[in-house]
């Protein structure tokens, strides 16, 4: 997880000096397209901390999920349906057990942890 | 040991992307470039506008009080006071507060009420003269470039009021029934323009009440100066 952030800070450092913006019109696509994302990446912080991790499952689905909302929410407008929900609801829901999932390890560690130094103690 | 190498590299390598996209979002939504209207651009470029010549101004003002601060030191160095040129000034000063008759060239406007038959039903309102139209015509007559306007031999000054008492008008206190006499010292052509043309509020009251307005010219027109005492009860200088 710590990798995580660092290479998100990395990331965010590297993109405020890029001097390169879009028109406002895809900045719905985006906003998807970074809530897939988001979703792949606490996915393999998850799966890196049960040990189930798989490096082709990560990579493929941070690209197609980004992929595949955004072109979803491009649809939607195109149809004058807003299907942008679909991958809101579906990645967003994800993204916050995903997340419940990293809290519950990091306690279950840290009681374990905890649990050690105690017998260790006694 | 090589697995979970490649694995951090991946998450780094990922977060990064992420990161770049979250802030190049960020930053294409906060830049947003809302719509502009032609009339906000004309409205923005009227206010550079009158902000450089505000600009300008205040460097005019600049050169203005360094002349003033320069001329001062000169009568110093020259005689060793500041006396004549104080004197000036408070010469100056009381030409502007009208604490001194004027004479100049300039014009003199006559309103009187109409003398045409009152019309079945017509409001008698229509056809006399007001407190309103004498402010109206004073204004432009300030418009056109007077300089000092007295109304009946009252001078107008910052505290004159012009007051409708029944039929007749107050002006700095005294009362003045119909004729309304304004003198008003300034640019002849420009002042006559007026209250002469065709969409002016003289020439509306002339030719839609019939109210009298007669005007003439003076090479040598005098306007007495203020004739009350003036006491600031409120005012005090600020700091």
């Amino acid at each position: 997880m710590i990798w995580a952030i660092i290479g998100l800070a990395l990331g965010i450092v590297v993109g405020y000096y890029v001097p390169f913006t879009y028109p406002d019109n895809y900045s719905l696509y985006v906003s998807v397209a970074i809530l897939a994302a988001m979703d792949s990446v606490f996915g393999a912080i998850r799966s890196s901390m049960e040990n189930t991790y798989n490096n082709f499952m990560f990579i493929s689905g941070f690209f197609t999920n980004a992929i595949l909302a955004g072109f979803l929410a491009y649809l939607g407008d195109r149809l004058g349906v807003p299907l942008y929900y679909a991958p809101i609801i579906v990645f967003g829901g994800r993204l916050f057990q995903n997340f419940a999932a990293i809290r519950r390890l990091i306690f279950n560690k840290l009681d374990a942890s905890k649990k050690r130094t105690m017998t260790k103690e006694l | 040991m090589s697995g979970n190498k490649t694995k951090i590299n991946m998450l780094v390598l990922m977060s990064f992307l992420l990161g770049i996209i979250l802030i190049l979002q960020i930053k294409s939504v906060s830049l947003t470039h809302g719509l502009v209207t032609l009339k906000s651009i004309q409205e923005i470029e009227e206010q550079i506008e009158v902000e450089k010549s505000e600009m300008i101004n205040l460097q005019n003002l600049i050169k203005q009080k360094r002349d003033e601060y320069k001329r001062y030191e000169d009568e110093l160095d020259n005689s060793g006071s500041i006396v004549p040129v104080l004197e000036e000034q408070k010469y100056l000063m009381a030409d502007i507060s009208g604490n001194t008759n004027m004479v100049g060239m300039g014009l003199t406007v006559e309103i009187k009420d109409s003398e045409r038959e009152i019309k079945d039903g017509e409001n008698p309102n229509n056809i006399i003269v007001h407190d309103q139209d004498v402010l109206h015509i004073i204004n432009d007559l300030k418009i056109a470039g007077a300089e000092t306007i007295s109304i009946n031999g009252q001078r107008l000054i910052s505290l004159s009021e012009i007051r409708c008492s029944g039929p007749t008008i107050t002006i700095n206190g005294k009362t003045f029934g119909q004729p309304f006499v304004i003198s008003a010292i300034g640019p002849i052509n420009e002042m006559k323009q007026a209250i002469t043309a065709p969409d002016s509020y003289a020439y509306l009251l002339k030719s839609v009440y019939g109210i009298g307005i007669d005007f003439f010219t003076d090479e040598y027109l005098t306007i007495p100066k203020y004739g009350k005492n003036i006491n600031f009860n409120y005012l005090k200088e600020a700091q």
